[in-house]
């Protein structure tokens, strides 16, 4: 069962997106044991490729997260989400600087409407803006610490990472018949 | 009503004895593990999935049941041939004497569908 694999550009990065998409999911799963995993997968999936093509061969594994779902159920035990708890986090993260851009354009908008040619001060989420919008400057500068966005999304990463896996298991204490 | 409808419509009937079944043929055998899967289609179950036999190799694997080597393929990334350890051996004795005890009170107990009619 040796034949050569030829795989078009798309179906190169069909591939490839599914190996991905697998290994995001196996987050969970020891680094060692999921490089091989991988390493395997992608060796079978060459293989039934090569036998019955692409789209059978991915069809016979099925959805990323069914494949790796029965791979996960077999794990010992459950174990932290870091990738997933990153992204989240990231996500957080970009959503509340986004905010913040928003609530600045907002702030020299308004100067700008005014005609108002002193700087204005304000704060948002625990971030202190300084906004100037004059004929001559155009600026706004940030200061303070963000406490809650940050503590947010720390909470976030820890939460969606499920870091309390990553604790030392209490054993039960071991009862000695009399 | 052939295995491969039976498969579709209770997966957990085959999972309960796929380890067997992987187990047996890997010590008839030593497999990677799509030469394994067409094995087991080849074998009569046309409709089994590489999904569901891959991980089963993995846990047989860290379990200790399986050992492995790797052997460079011309045709691609190196494969991953599996063969039952001791323990695996062991694993697949008592696995069979349940099956054969099972099928024994299966058969007992369920007349089949000539008889019911």
């Amino acid at each position: 069962m040796s034949r050569t694999l030829s795989l078009s550009l798309v179906e190169r990065w069909r591939r490839s997106w599914y190996l991905q998409s697998v290994e995001l999911w196996l987050d969970p799963m020891p680094r060692r044991r999921r490089r091989a995993v991988l390493s395997e997968l992608r060796a079978n999936l060459d293989e039934a490729t090569a036998d019955v093509g692409l789209d059978a061969a991915i069809a016979g594994l099925g959805a990323p997260r069914q494949l790796v779902g029965r791979y996960l159920d077999t794990e010992p035990q459950p174990r932290p989400r870091w990738n997933h708890g990153a992204a989240a986090a990231a996500l957080v993260l970009g959503g509340w600087l986004y905010a913040t851009l928003f609530y600045t354009l907002g702030m020299l908008d308004a100067l700008d409407s005014t005609g108002t040619a002193s700087p204005a001060r304000g704060s948002f989420l625990g971030t202190h803006v300084v906004a100037i919008s004059n004929p001559s400057e155009l600026s706004a500068a940030f200061s303070g610490v963000p406490w809650w966005p940050l503590l947010v999304t720390v909470l976030v990463f820890l939460l969606v990472g499920r870091a309390w896996h990553a604790l030392p298991r209490r054993t039960e204490p071991q009862v000695s018949a009399p | 009503m052939d295995v491969v409808e039976v498969v579709e419509r209770d997966p957990q009937l085959l999972k309960g004895v796929l380890p067997m079944l992987v187990l047996t043929l890997l010590d008839q055998e030593e497999s990677y593990g799509y030469e394994l899967v067409t094995r087991l289609q080849a074998g009569g179950l046309d409709g089994i999935a590489t999904g569901t036999v891959y991980p089963v190799l993995t846990r047989l694997e860290r379990e200790g049941r399986l050992s492995s080597r790797l052997v460079p393929s011309a045709a691609g990334p190196a494969r991953k041939y599996y063969r039952p350890t001791p323990a695996g051996l062991s694993l697949l004795a008592d696995a069979r004497r349940a099956w054969t005890a099972l099928a024994d009170v299966v058969d007992r107990l369920v007349p089949l569908t000539e008889e019911l009619r």
